[in-house]
């Protein structure tokens, strides 16, 4: 008998999760340890954040969806990871306090036989003065739509600012990234073109100043360095769509820059040539950089050896080559990147989507003068996080089971590719998204003439692609709430 | 309408036609796109699954 652990209950875990419970036997046990009560189907906070979708319809609790499959689910938050047990066992196991289940502040100890990190990232806020509240909380300054609950208080802050429009007062909207190092660009591309399409429907659009302000080095690069399409007879690059998107909807851009500090009327901001300005704003949305979510690890004796399995950034070490960073970016390889998202030191530890410590950037990395570290860090979207969750629970049920000692299945971002579908504003008759694919999301320019595989990456902006995005909606709530036929709708 | 402003961020910048913005929206090609598009991300998931 064996116990799978899963710390975390977002896309990557929750798919881990499933499947892994699913392939394992009965006698196997597959426990999901996570501080939320509910799901989160993410991509649809912005619809929460402009107030056309409810909390209610991007959430379900999990409790009842693990119940019904055999899932032990743990409302806690882990806090360390003990790989190889302590002096009275040599098991390992994990620290865990509750968050629910009426054990609310409850330390536990539990054992595992294989582990997965699925933490997702702690939003860090604080890393720039004024975005949060100096408790690794948002602050009072801004809005965000990380998660539902932050997408409500958005929405009532704009739907505050509409009603002053509608009686003559001009704002100024500013929408992008809260830091130099910020990844998730494109949930800030989607809010922006929401926001206008939502002031467009409210009629006080012609009162709005909306610019986005990006540590992109050009619109368009959503931390994956850009990427080249086929379109109307020529191979054009991303960045020439992006900011025609900009331009069409009356939307003026910052990009390369690095925002340090927040005020409540005000942005203070470095750009790469070294400069420092300032923006006014009535309403900011500004995403925040992401972090581990800051597990420690100990070793049996008790010392902390959080190095080993943690990189620099907090996130976990897998089977990447951590020396390529310091390579350079023009020595970058796709061979840089894991497979099998398997921790080098402890073989029955995984780390998946936004856990795991990418190498290095995908996006080539800038500093100003002044030494400010200014460019996006790697995202990891849905497709990929769930691809990685599916392919860490078959490797561990293969070696559970005895077909294998080591991963069977792989997930490596140079192999795997993204289709993403970007709202700029719902409707069913008048809603447009952008739908795009890339392949391989990490570029292989010796493989591809531009990075990646023209026939497989490319992009479209219109109705249809909002149909993508409702049916991404239904579809993965669907299928994340394990009703019959889950398994058919793809990662 | 767009204000362009001449050697500004908007000058340099394509900006879609009628015919395009009308193609956005027009219940019949969007119809084929949504088929299309499809096609291409089941392509695409069918070719990163390992």
């Amino acid at each position: 008998m064996a116990r799978l652990v899963i710390m975390g209950g977002g896309v990557s875990g929750h798919t881990a999760a499933s499947f892994a419970r699913k392939w394992l036997g009965k006698e196997h046990e597959v426990v999901v340890v996570t501080p939320n009560s509910q799901w989160n189907w993410i991509p649809s906070n912005i619809f929460v954040g402009v107030g056309e979708m409810t909390k209610e319809d991007v959430t379900f609790p999990l409790a009842p969806v693990y119940k019904k499959v055999g899932i032990d689910y743990r409302q806690a938050k882990a806090l360390s990871i003990h790989p190889e047990g302590n002096t009275n066992s040599s098991k390992g196991y994990i620290t865990i306090e509750y968050t629910g289940q009426n054990k609310e502040g409850q330390a536990e100890e539990l054992e595992y036989d294989y582990l997965i990190n699925a933490t997702g990232p702690k939003l860090n806020f604080d890393a720039t003065p004024g975005l949060g509240n100096g408790k690794g909380q948002m602050g009072k300054h801004t809005v965000s739509v990380c998660t539902a609950d932050h997408a409500i208080h958005a929405s009532l802050e704009l739907k505050a600012l509409a009603e002053k429009m509608r009686a003559g007062e001009k704002k100024r909207f500013l929408i992008g990234t809260g830091h130099g190092t910020c990844t998730c660009q494109g949930a800030a591309f989607e809010y922006i073109f929401n926001v206008d399409h939502y002031l467009r429907q409210e009629g006080v659009r012609d009162k709005a100043t909306i610019t986005y302000i990006t540590n992109e080095y050009e619109l368009g690069d959503f931390g994956v360095g850009g990427m080249h399409i086929k379109a109307g007879g020529y191979i054009t690059s991303g960045k020439v769509f992006a900011e025609s998107l900009y331009v069409e909807r009356g939307l003026e851009w910052i990009k390369r820059a690095h925002v340090h500090k927040v005020e409540a009327d005000k942005v203070h901001y470095e750009t790469l040539d070294g400069n420092m300005h300032e923006e006014a704003y009535d309403f900011a949305m500004l995403i925040p950089p992401f972090a581990g979510v800051g597990l420690t690890a100990v070793a049996k004796d008790g010392s902390d050896i959080s190095s080993t399995l943690f990189a620099q950034n907090t996130m976990m070490k897998v089977d990447a080559d951590y020396e390529s960073g310091a390579r350079g970016f023009e020595n970058w390889s796709p061979n840089d990147w894991p497979s099998t998202l398997q921790n080098p030191t402890y073989g029955n530890i995984f780390a998946v989507g936004i856990a795991f410590a990418p190498p290095h950037f995908i996006s080539k990395p800038m500093r100003s003068p002044n030494g400010t570290p200014i460019n996006p860090t790697p995202p990891r979207t849905g497709m990929p996080s769930a691809m990685m969750g599916k392919a860490v629970a078959a490797s561990i049920c293969d070696m559970i089971k005895g077909i294998e000692n080591k991963p069977t299945h792989t997930a490596n971002m140079t192999e795997i590719g993204a289709a993403c579908v970007a709202s700029t504003g719902k409707g069913l008759l008048n809603g447009t998204a952008v739908s795009m694919t890339m392949y391989p999301i990490i570029p292989d320019y010796e493989k591809y003439e531009y990075g990646r595989d023209l026939n497989g990456t490319f992009g479209t902006i219109g109705l249809s692609g909002h149909w993508i995005k409702l049916l991404l909606h239904y579809g993965f709530i669907w299928k994340a709430k394990l009703k019959p036929g889950w398994t058919l709708i793809p990662e | 309408m767009i204000k362009i402003k001449q050697y500004e961020q908007n000058d340099y910048t394509p900006v879609p036609g009628r015919l395009t913005l009308f193609l956005r929206k027009c219940l019949v090609w969007q119809i084929i796109q949504f088929v299309w598009i499809n096609i291409k991300m089941t392509i695409l998931i069918l070719k990163s699954h390992h």
